[in-house]
């Protein structure tokens, strides 16, 4: 996937992710590579910087939790603005989406 | 040492240790290392996982709110390490007066007048002292000297990155070469409060501001 398409569309499809429930970031890493088809691979320390900006943009909050095996796992939650920021950018995603589809066709149309 | 304490090291030798994210960077990192590790990856498969340690630092460090110190801070910070540089000198000198005796007539003379001379040579040679020794070697081990850290600025490159030796050298020119006033009056007139020597070093000093936990 175009990396810059990749970049613009991380932080919506974190923070649908986060939605979902609270995870951590190998959890984060796990579900993208997974559920993207191997689509979206991002180098971990990636990860974290794009977590950062979503936190002091007020979107997820980290809070630790300790484990069963005793070692603090650093997890993320969406917050309210976090919710409102996704609803905002999944309508203009689907917009945009549709819009582009309309000129160039399905991937099955074009085949 | 073990690769993730070898990673983790390689990322921190790029942030200022001034900056209090710092910790925080660490303990993400050793914290997500640790994941991969305990889901059954060797350390050194996590680690190249990871990324470059200087794109990682990179990009943490743009993520964070750089802010310019205030003129009048760096004011203060200057002010208590001068103050610093003159206490410290005083004594010194005061002793040498009294051991090489023919320099002062401790004596004859009022101690008022030994003391105002010394403190005025002390003044004298502190600015340079300073300037050669204290600020270059505080700044490049830290990001701050003692006045710095007690008003909460910091010196750190343009990009965020910690000020490396040649950096905290070169933003010292102006001290060296007694133009610090022409230097400084730069301060004042651009975007993120640098000297001009600031701008040639390409470092900026920052506001510490504390992080939420």
């Amino acid at each position: 996937m175009d990396r810059e398409l990749r970049r613009g569309t991380l932080e919506m499809v974190l923070l649908r992710l986060l939605e979902e429930d609270d995870r951590y970031g190998y959890e984060l890493i796990t579900a993208l590579d997974e559920r993207s088809g191997g689509a979206i691979v991002v180098k971990d320390g990636t990860l974290y910087a794009v977590l950062y900006r979503l936190e002091a943009s007020g979107w997820v909050e980290p809070y630790w939790r300790t484990q069963e095996r005793g070692v603090p796992r650093k997890y993320y939650r969406i917050t309210e603005a976090g919710r409102e920021k996704l609803e905002r950018s999944l309508d203009d995603w689907f917009t945009y989406v549709d819009a582009v589809g309309r000129i160039v066709g399905t991937r099955k149309g074009k085949r | 040492m073990s690769a993730i304490d070898g990673y983790v090291g390689d990322v921190l030798e790029w942030i200022p240790q001034c900056l209090p994210a710092r910790a925080r960077i660490e303990a993400d990192l050793r914290s997500h290392l640790a994941d991969r590790v305990e889901a059954g990856e060797s350390e050194a498969a996590a680690v190249s996982r990871m990324g470059a340690p200087e794109d990682v630092a990179r990009e943490f460090l743009a993520q964070l709110d750089l802010r310019p110190a205030t003129l009048l801070r760096r004011g203060a910070a200057f002010l208590i390490d001068v103050a610093l540089g003159l206490v410290l000198l005083a004594p010194v000198l005061l002793l040498a007066s009294v051991a090489f005796e023919g320099g002062l007539d401790w004596g004859t003379g009022p101690p008022w007048f030994t003391i105002l001379i010394v403190a005025g040579v002390a003044l004298a040679l502190s600015i340079p002292v300073l300037s050669v020794v204290y600020f270059p070697l505080l700044e490049g081990l830290w990001g701050q000297t003692i006045g710095k850290r007690a008003v909460g600025i910091c010196v750190v490159k343009e990009t965020g990155e910690r000020a490396d030796w040649a950096a905290v050298i070169i933003r010292r020119f102006p001290f060296y070469f007694d133009f610090f006033w022409l230097d400084a009056l730069f301060a004042p007139f651009t975007k993120r409060r640098q000297r001009a020597f600031d701008l040639v070093a390409r470092t900026l000093v920052v506001r510490i501001q504390a992080r939420r936990p």
